[in-house]
């Protein structure tokens, strides 16, 4: 007799043996003791969880001599005579290779005649979903209202195949996942019978690795004694999987966050030559940070969903940021798309370790920008004071020298649009929407002013005839500002609306900011909400007063080549 | 190939399959993993023969048994393998039929089935049932060298034996071995896992001038003596009209950035040994954004040659990019 593998040994022979489904398990026990098994279930639920085990089982239970037992004996006749696979009254049918209707046909022709020794005639149908839509529609009638004496168990991994009819014909249970701590008890049965030693720690990888498969679990076991001397050992497993274990995943982060590109592409190195594939490398790299990402994001860890949580993993969820892993995962699994492409799997590793690093210095850079900016910041505000104190601008948007000789940088004053968006006026604004176009007018000149008025969306209009225009290319807004455009555009809207307005332009950007900031602390309750400065200014060309006097033709010109290139002479 | 080859090849397979021989654990059903060129297939017919030799030192590679196992002729050992690319059910259906017979001489059966990748999904849903729980004695070995696009329950109901690639000193070695130089060597087993393969390119015109074609093209880059579109033009390889060419050319060509790379790491090991010190000599007049970026470029421009880019403006956009 050969050696028969352990899945197939320990395939569990009653329900006591069955990990991991304590839901089913319970109901069917329950129902055989009170004699009210149905005619027709339906199994469903990922490979290696028990489907077809416990099919079985319930055949043994329904038929066993000492009927009705909650379990099978498995020292009766019946008992046995399944237990071998030679049953009369048992039929385990594979649909996938029996997926016709005639096949069905057949069963159905059969299923009229009474059992020959046991009390049930059992048809235990696995992978169901195999069968033709024809196949199906003949099973209807027979799965319905099947002779007292038989039982239909259908089996299968992918329910959604299952048209609704038969679904809603059977009694339907859902297998889960079997969670990590019942694979690691099972396996310590299966040990301890088999008389193997093993680590400890071995066990747990082999259970992690298994994702939630009691047959994988036990197949990667078989494998692991296999590959052993003596003794099974978590190294074992890992190399049979080709897995990295926490602590090189570890080392390799760790070097990573503290920027030490040179060690962590020699780690890789060593990694490789010592027979990894790369592609697991990235993929047991992808879940490390999947998993940091876990941590970080929930304080209490469920040891179900998070593969790596040692200490030393925690410590270093806690010094990454979120925004950051999203990224570097991204990255990684970027790089392992484009690495099934290539012949070169070790280049895109290494890129994609460049890649983080540079992401960290960057962010690092940023973070200085950002303090230069808050710096420069503060330097203005004190600025705007003196002028305030000098009485120099009263209310007006504050105009502070830049470092251009052309250019100048407009700031806005936050004041304006505070008092705007406290006290809008929506009938003016609407109505204003409604005229806007009318701007364009009868009157062929100013074309260009005009177009930039309307370029610009109207978001808020205040009593006081301020409107706030928001704009998506910067530039155009820029242009706005230019001291003679503002003026003229002032005055084409007193011409069109006869009425004085003052108007405020934003970029698109700034302007969804501030938005957001005000209804943020409207929905508080604050009734007069106060804004945080904008500390970007909008540069602004001098002296540019030359869009006035052109002529279409130049426009023309300009639109056309540049206004670098357009040069006029008289 | 011999046993002991593949001992060499394949330690951690074969380990498995000869400890589990050994201890009479030998599971029904294998499934053999790994890239191409990784001896998936010798593995199997080694298995098979060592099953069957009558010989005392298994596989003897004399006895009968062995020698029909060798020329595909042994009724117990059935190789099925994908017709027109694909497995379809009527093959399966001949296996499984095949199954149930009783064997015609005493012995295990065992069926070796290639890219199981390559099966239709009604053949892998028929196949299901039957590598579960095989008659007594018979053993199934699959191979694949894409085990994602395996239905997931055939995957957990064999034994997966994950084959390793070649290590690039293993090629290396065999190449030595066959009078190769070493830097061509080394360059050459950065290029491909499959030995055959490998001494093919090592062995063939073209491998030497363009080598000798990318150093002076990358050391002109680097150097920033010399337009590296003038090399092209003046260099007797023709990369402009040869696709197979051009696509080795960027083989080479990213094989000498990584390098750069690595000089600019201050790693160690490099496949160009020659041109080290050269490197080492310009490696300060060039960032590590530019490094990467090149070799995106080179990337880039590899993709775009499997979409059938115009090859002129190909390399002329390569060396832009590049300079």
């Amino acid at each position: 007799m050969s050696y028969k593998t352990l899945y197939r040994t320990y395939r569990p022979q009653n329900f006591y043996d069955v990990v991991g489904q304590e839901h089913i398990t319970r109901t069917f026990k329950n129902a055989l003791l009170k004699n009210k098994v149905s005619h027709a279930y339906l199994f469903t639920g990922p490979r290696g969880t028990g489907k077809t085990s416990i099919a079985k089982i319930i055949a043994k239970a329904v038929n066993c001599e000492k009927a009705p037992t909650s379990e099978p004996c498995n020292v009766c006749k019946s008992c046995i005579s399944i237990n071998s696979g030679f049953d009369n009254d048992v039929f385990e049918i594979d649909a996938a290779s029996n997926n016709g209707v005639d096949e069905i046909r057949e069963i159905r022709d059969k299923v009229k005649y009474a059992p020959s020794m046991g009390r049930f005639k059992v048809y235990i149908i696995d992978e169901v979903h195999m069968l033709s839509t024809g196949a199906f529609n003949a099973l209807l009638k027979t799965l319905e209202e099947p002779p007292k004496h038989v039982i239909f168990i259908l089996a299968t991994t992918e329910p959604h195949k299952i048209p609704a009819t038969i679904i809603s014909r059977c009694q339907r249970f859902d297998f889960k996942s079997i969670s990590i701590k019942d694979i690691i008890y099972r396996i310590k049965h299966v040990v301890k019978e088999e008389n193997i030693k093993i680590e400890d720690r071995a066990i747990i990888t082999i259970a992690k690795n298994a994702q939630g498969g009691m047959r994988d679990a036990l197949s990667l076991l078989d494998q692991a004694i296999s590959f052993s001397d003596d003794v099974v050992t978590e190294e074992n497993v890992h190399e049979i999987t080709g897995t990295v274990s926490e602590e090189k995943l570890y080392t390799i982060v760790e070097s990573v966050v503290s920027n030490n590109t040179h060690q962590v592409i020699e780690y890789i190195d060593v990694l490789i030559s010592s027979g990894k594939e790369p592609l697991r490398l990235l993929e047991n790299l992808i879940y490390y940070y999947r998993d940091l990402f876990l941590i970080k994001k929930m304080n209490i860890i469920d040891e179900q969903l998070v593969m790596y949580h040692s200490e030393d993993t925690k410590t270093l969820a806690k010094d990454l940021n979120e925004k950051n892993i999203s990224q570097i995962i991204s990255i990684l699994n970027n790089a392992q798309y484009e690495m099934r492409k290539t012949n070169y799997p070790r280049v895109f590793i290494e890129l994609a370790i460049f890649e983080i690093v540079s992401l960290n210095k960057n962010k690092i850079e940023i973070e200085k920008a950002q303090i230069l900016q808050i710096k420069k910041n503060i330097d203005f505000e004190e600025v705007k004071v003196d002028i305030k104190q000098e009485n120099v601008v009263n209310e007006k948007p504050v105009e502070v020298k830049t470092n251009h000789d052309n250019v100048e940088a407009k700031y806005i004053d936050i004041n304006d649009i505070e008092e705007v968006l406290n006290n809008g006026n929506k009938e003016k604004k609407l109505n204003l929407m409604l005229q806007w176009n009318s701007i364009y007018g009868s009157d062929i000149s100013f074309t260009n002013i005009k177009q930039i008025l309307i370029d610009g969306t109207i978001e808020a209009v205040s009593k006081s005839n301020k409107i706030i225009l928001s704009y998506e290319v910067e530039s155009i807004c820029a242009r706005l500002y230019e001291s003679d455009i503002f003026t003229k555009a002032t005055e084409i809207l007193e011409e069109v609306f006869h009425e004085k307005f003052t108007i405020i332009a934003l970029p698109k950007r700034i302007w969804n900011e501030k938005k957001e900031e005000f209804t943020e602390q409207y929905r508080n309750k604050v009734k007069q909400p106060k804004l945080t400065p904008i500390t970007e200014p909008i540069l602004v060309k001098k002296n540019n007063n030359k869009y006035e006097f052109e002529p279409e033709l130049v426009k023309e010109a300009i639109s056309l080549f540049g206004e670098d290139i357009v040069k006029i002479t008289n | 190939m011999s046993l002991d080859n593949l001992v060499k090849l394949q330690p951690k397979v074969l380990k498995i399959l000869i400890n589990s021989y050994k201890k009479d654990r030998l599971a029904h059903a294998y499934l053999f993993e790994g890239e191409k060129g990784t001896n998936k297939k010798e593995v199997a017919i080694e298995f098979a023969k060592v099953l069957y030799c009558e010989g005392t030192d298994k596989p003897c590679d004399n006895c009968i048994n062995c020698l029909r196992i060798e020329h595909n002729n042994h009724p117990n050992v059935l190789i099925i393998e994908p017709e027109n690319n694909s497995i379809k059910k009527e093959q399966v259906i001949y296996l499984q039929k095949e199954y149930s017979k009783t064997t015609l001489e005493p012995g295990p059966k065992i069926y070796i089935i290639e890219e199981i990748d390559k099966m239709s999904n009604n053949a892998s849903n028929s196949i299901l049932k039957f590598i579960e729980e095989p008659q007594p004695n018979t053993y199934t070995i699959l191979t694949t060298d894409n085990l994602h696009q395996i239905l997931p329950t055939i995957i957990s109901r064999c034994q997966v034996l994950n084959f390793q690639p070649l290590l690039k000193s293993q090629i290396v070695d065999f190449l030595l071995e066959n009078n190769i130089e070493l830097d061509i060597a080394k360059i050459v087993s950065q290029l491909t896992n499959d030995l055959s393969r490998a001494l093919e390119i090592a062995n063939g015109e073209e491998i030497v001038n363009v080598v000798k074609l990318v150093i002076d093209i990358m050391r002109a880059i680097l150097s920033k003596n010399e337009n590296p579109l003038i090399i092209i033009e003046d260099s007797q390889v023709d990369i402009v009209n040869n696709k197979k060419l051009l696509e080795l050319f960027l083989d080479v060509s990213l094989i000498y950035q990584r390098d750069v790379e690595h000089v600019k790491n201050k790693i160690e090991e490099i496949v160009f040994i020659n041109e080290s010190s050269f490197i080492k000599k310009y490696i300060d007049n060039i960032d590590m954004d530019k490094i990467i970026s090149n070799i995106d470029h080179i990337i880039k421009a590899k993709i775009n040659l499997d979409y059938n880019a115009y090859s002129i403006s190909l390399i002329d956009t390569l060396f832009i990019n590049l300079i």
